[in-house]
């Protein structure tokens, strides 16, 4: 296996666009969070979400036009035009990988569509949103945005795509299949996964507080995020800015529930992911959690995280609490953020928090100011809707 | 590098075209009349077979997709055990699930009153994963569970991540398959979408596995899965399409002049599926076989189907698979004889 860098990133999110913005955001615990503005929300009882709403894409798309494509697909797309220019590579080649992870792929455009048949009565759809709404079309925005021609891939595995395609690119480029690659995620705000969070009683009130004892749940939010793979030895030829280097990550099944998480499995998870990755877990200096901002998270995600470290896990933030729960997005964003954590030295805070839950001892939320640290490995977790658990682990490069 | 063997193969296959009741199969809380016109449609008892709890909740998809899985773990003689729970995963490839699905959860949300009272039962039918994560509750198993969202590329793309899953050494086994379902919602859109001709339904599922463990665990091996490879070309022409097949075929080590059959899908997209036709053309000797005439159009279950099918009437012949989307991509999969 050759070893695997990353070197660009480009965040399209709510607290920043690029990575500059996106950084000094997490450094300060920018809240991005707001009342919902992409549909009407009356008769939800809570309103806020985590929407872009300074998302032009015509500023950052220079080849695709943005009305040709659904809004995931100008996350997905405007993310790795970002992320390639941060890197400074061309990647309008035949060995360039691109896989995008996503929950819901282009689900407001059938949103609307289902609306039309609902109020009025089924028939022929119009043409346009028609022709955005397959899923495929994430990987393919990012493909003809860059011109590269190798393997394009979406991933649908829900809420931790993100690290699931991080890892699919990452396992490409090492076993020599791909010499550079482009991974992310990309999802949007609908009324539909408004209304099911809502209905699970998941959606928080005023604030998302990871791991605080009021916690009351999270918000739905969109954005792209994509990162810029390469072997470490190409980054090193070319003098390559390196934020840190992709050292293995895992996958499980849970196999029980739909929508309830399991903490046996994301332990086994964990442990596949260090196992991987050659790392023990006392070398891990930082978790960027899944910490969606609900109990279930919280008592699940700590309860496997006390599983695999010990009563004393390593600092465990969530930039949920700044963001909402970005989807397909979110586990990439993760990724962004444990990358920096190496590269820029801080932890990224849990914002908006007020007291530990006690039921969650052990945990060490870095409540609301980003800490100086040395992170030398980071661990990125992130789970899903259907037990789809994919966690990786990133390390600095000497 | 590890060699893939196919040991399992499971179809839900549809009949010839025949007319569709006016209620259109729309699912338990919608329906919609679908559009007029004949489909080809899967004959399945899934409340007979799969029992009334996995029906309930699971759109039609995610039902054929269990039907296909169960039947080829049966077809390789797996049974999940303790022993192999962890190491052997699903992909399931698919376009966005099912619209029926996705409309069955979210309808109640348009009412303005109170809109967040929806089926919190169906919410996981409006996420990607719905069907891949319904066949792992099924049958138990806990390893690499994915899915690809890869419209008419969803088969190709779902062997072509599972060999990936294979080789690097996350999964020993990977059940991968799509599937397509027909209801009046997804007939709405597919006919807006897509001028293909009569629409179809099915799933086909494969048990994939690394040959080395699947001879440790004495299975009979179908055939072997050479190579895939999947490409966002631009735009398809024929120069693109022959590019594709000569890589799928180098990959594989086969020769062009091996290839029995040359399985395609037709897009509806005239200079695609001409630039298909030319591009198979001028790399192979063999006609190429579409199955609309059969199976109608079953869109992200095509290629599954014809693989199923090629495996089942030509054993231990080398067959190639080859997938278009006029978004821009190509994919083809090569299976030859263990």
């Amino acid at each position: 296996m050759r070893r695997v860098v990353i070197t660009g990133m480009g965040p399209v999110s709510n607290i920043g666009i690029g990575l500059p913005d996106f950084t000094e955001a997490l450094r300060l615990g920018k809240s991005g969070t707001g009342p919902i503005r992409g549909f009407d929300p009356t008769g939800f009882p809570h309103t806020l979400a985590g929407e872009v709403p300074d998302f032009r894409p015509e500023d950052l798309l220079t080849r695709i036009d943005p009305a040709e494509w659904g809004r995931s697909s100008q996350f997905a797309a405007a993310a790795a035009r970002l992320a390639v220019a941060d890197a400074g590579v061309d990647p309008a080649d035949a060995r360039t990988a691109i896989a995008v992870g996503t929950t819901n792929g282009e689900l407001a455009p059938l949103v609307d569509m289902i609306e039309e048949w609902h109020t009025g009565a089924p028939g022929p759809p119009d043409p346009r949103a028609a022709a955005q709404i397959p899923g495929s079309r994430l990987g393919l925005a990012v493909a003809h945005e860059l011109g590269a021609t190798g393997e394009t891939t979406v991933l649908g595995t829900a809420c931790s795509a993100g690290n699931y395609a991080l890892g699919y690119v990452y396992d490409l480029i090492g076993m020599g299949e791909a010499d550079l690659g482009v991974a992310g995620g990309a999802d949007s705000v609908t009324r539909f996964t408004h209304a099911g969070f809502h209905r699970l009683g998941a959606v928080a009130e005023e604030a998302c507080r990871p791991f605080d004892r009021d916690r009351d749940g999270m918000l739905t939010a969109e954005g792209g995020v994509a990162l810029v793979l390469e072997p470490l030895e190409a980054a090193r030829e070319r003098g390559a800015t390196i934020y840190a280097e992709v050292l293995g990550y895992g996958m499980t099944c849970d196999a029980i529930h739909p929508t309830a998480p399991d903490a046996d499995s994301i332990a086994r998870c964990t442990r596949i992911a260090h196992r991987r990755s050659g790392v023990r877990p006392e070398q891990v200096d930082y978790i960027c959690a899944h910490g969606t901002g609900t109990r279930t998270n919280d008592v699940v995600e700590s309860t496997a995280m006390r599983a695999v470290f010990g009563d004393s896990p390593p600092p465990t933030s969530s930039i949920k609490s700044m963001m909402g729960h970005t989807m397909g997005a979110a586990s990439g964003f993760g990724a962004i953020a444990s990358a920096l954590s190496i590269a820029e030295g801080f932890l990224p805070p849990t914002i908006n928090h007020r007291a530990l839950d006690p039921e969650i001892p052990g945990i060490d939320p870095v409540p609301n100011q980003s800490r100086p640290a040395t992170v030398r490995v980071a661990q990125n977790n992130g789970f899903a809707f259907g037990g789809n658990n994919a966690i990786v682990l990133l390390g600095s490069v000497e | 590098m590890n060699d893939i063997v196919i040991t399992g193969v499971g179809a839900l296959r549809p009949g010839g075209a025949v007319a569709v009741p006016a209620e259109g199969r729309a699912g338990g809380k919608i329906d919609w009349a679908p559009p007029a016109g004949p489909a080809c449609l899967v004959d399945f008892d899934a409340k007979a077979e799969l029992g009334r709890k996995a029906v309930r909740f699971n759109h039609r998809s995610t039902v054929l997709a269990m039907g296909a899985f169960e039947r080829a773990l049966a077809d390789a003689g797996l049974t999940v055990t303790d022993d192999n729970r962890d190491l052997i995963g699903i992909t399931v490839g698919t376009t966005l699930g099912s619209v029926a699905g996705v409309a069955e959860f979210g309808v109640d949300s348009f009412d303005r009153e109170r809109p967040y009272v929806v089926d919190a039962a169906r919410f996981p039918s409006a996420a990607l994963n719905c069907a891949a994560a319904a066949l792992a509750i099924r049958a138990g198993l806990r390893g690499v569970n994915a899915t690809v969202a890869g419209g008419p590329l969803s088969a190709v793309g779902a062997l072509r991540h599972a060999q990936v899953m294979i080789r690097a050494r996350h999964a020993q086994g990977v059940v991968a398959g799509s599937s397509e379902e027909f209801s009046a919602p997804d007939a709405w859109w597919g006919r807006t979408h897509r001028a293909t001709g009569t629409p179809g339904e099915g799933a086909a599922m494969f048990v994939l596995e690394d040959a080395e463990a699947a001879a440790a665990a004495g299975r009979r091996v179908r055939a072997r899965l050479a190579g895939t490879v999947v490409r966002a070309v631009g735009s398809v022409d024929a120069d693109s399409v022959s590019r594709v097949v000569r890589e799928a075929l180098e990959l594989s080590g086969v020769a062009a002049a091996d290839i029995a059959t040359a399985a395609v899908r037709a897009t509806g997209v005239g200079e695609v599926d001409d630039a298909q036709t030319a591009g198979l053309a001028s790399v192979l000797d063999v006609e190429p076989r579409f199955d609309e005439d059969a199976i109608g159009d079953c869109y992200s279950a095509h290629s599954a189907l014809q693989l199923a099918d090629v495996l089942e009437r030509n054993p231990g012949e080398a067959a190639l698979v080859l997938a278009a989307d006029p978004d821009g991509a190509l994919g083809a999969a090569v299976v030859t004889a263990a």
